[in-house]
């Protein structure tokens, strides 16, 4: 005698331009909405990468493949839209009498969709959908406002003055003619650079050329 | 839409139980469970007779090599088997899934036989399944059949239930070829397998 239920995967995708319900081949209702193997646009859910969770800073990360109906179009299933809405994923237990669900299902992901890509290959059409963990927005950095050009004119729309500090470091050679400004090279101290006119006798081998000069 | 190939001659087929289920076994040898998952289906690799390749090869290559592309539907025949009548069955009531099909409109105390095949219809597309137990329907030609496999697709009240005339829908796997002998004949052989 078989066990009276059997399991059945299934899942959710808050996607903007539509909410998509899949399951294991079949329906099911979960929570009164209805589950079946195909989305209109996004087709089937074709596998998943093992999701991937490691003890110490390692947050859950994965991958889904989706097998997008033969007529829909890309614009409809893939595009920068799509980041940041929500997949979740449960299994549960269905009777196989009524199909309908015994108990409640275990989520099992509980995610967010990173980035889309579509892959092309002879006689395939693929929309890999990369998913991290709804925790990722735990390591979000918010580091306040910085003191920028851009942050200062959001404030003050006309106030220019800080558009040209860049923060960037600019290197002064010191006691040569000097690099042009933009091509230091750091290979080795100074050498190189543009003033020593072909030294390249080891680290540091312009200026000391240069001091050999003055003081003999 | 699929491409009707129901009146294509058969010499053998072969129906096959598309399980997606499967043994747990151990490398310890230790017992052994079976998991039953959402989605068995059917298929069915299929030969025709051989047949003249001037008009019946020339008409069924045409009609084939278009089921490859859009699908194909094949009668699944019942041999020594009388279907009898069983009147216009439809589903009596929405079904949330699950094995259980409540039918009405059979003919009154029409008897569905253990291992009879049907169809049901949804969205213009045909769904196999075989009856697991008989059930004859009652003075008002209702009854609830239990199938082998779970139902693929939600049922709603009055959806179209074809007993008389089961047939697989499906796509077909490979690559299609058309024999050619110098007896001036051709037979096709393909496996046809339920979009699930």
């Amino acid at each position: 005698m078989p066990a009276p239920t059997m399991l059945a995967g299934f899942f959710k995708w808050e996607a903007p331009g539509g909410t998509v319900r899949l399951c294991d081949g079949g329906t099911l209702v979960f929570d009164s909405e209805r589950y079946n193997t195909k989305d209109l646009t996004f087709g089937a859910l074709s596998g998943f990468e093992t999701i991937s969770e490691g003890v110490g800073d390692e947050a859950p990360a994965g991958m889904l493949t989706f097998s997008p109906a033969a007529n829909a179009n890309p614009e409809d299933f893939n595009g920068p839209a799509l980041q940041g809405s929500r997949i979740r994923m449960w299994i549960g237990e269905i009777d196989r009498d009524t199909g309908l669900l015994v108990g409640d299902p275990d989520l099992q992901l509980d995610s967010l969709v990173d980035v889309t890509r579509l892959k092309l290959a002879r006689g395939k059409r693929a929309l890999e959908v990369d998913i991290v963990s709804r925790a990722e927005r735990l390591f979000l950095l918010m580091e306040g406002n910085v003191l920028s050009g851009e942050f200062h004119r959001r404030i003050y729309a006309s106030e220019t003055g800080l558009d040209n500090a860049l923060g960037v470091p600019t290197v002064v050679a010191w006691g040569v003619v000097g690099a042009p400004r933009g091509t230091a090279s750091y290979t080795g101290g100074f050498a190189g650079g543009g003033g020593g006119g072909g030294v390249t006798e080891g680290g540091g081998s312009a200026y000391q050329l240069k001091m050999a000069e003055m003081y003999g | 839409m699929s491409v009707d190939l129901t009146e294509l001659k058969i010499r053998g087929d072969a129906i096959t139980a598309i399980s997606a289920g499967g043994l747990l076994r151990s490398a310890l040898n230790n017992v052994t469970d079976r998991i039953e998952r959402l989605g068995d289906c059917w298929g069915a690799p299929v030969e025709t007779p051989s047949m003249l390749i001037e008009p019946d090869g020339r008409r069924w290559s045409a009609r084939l090599a278009r089921a490859f592309k859009e699908g194909g539907i094949v009668s699944i025949h019942q041999p020594g088997f009388s279907v009898g009548a069983p009147g216009g069955a439809v589903v009596a009531a929405d079904t949330a899934g699950g094995r259980m099909l409540p039918l009405t409109g059979l003919t009154p105390y029409y008897a569905i036989r253990e291992g009879q095949w049907l169809n049901y219809i949804v969205a213009g597309q045909r769904y196999l399944d075989q009856v697991r137990e008989q059930v004859i329907a009652d003075a008002a030609g209702e009854a609830t059949l239990t199938l082998q496999n779970l139902l693929r697709v939600p049922l709603v009240e009055g959806d179209a239930i074809d007993l008389a005339t089961p047939a697989l829908e499906g796509w077909m796997e490979g690559d299609f070829s058309i024999p050619r002998g110098v007896d001036r004949t051709t037979s096709f052989s393909f496996t046809i397998t339920e979009k699930g």
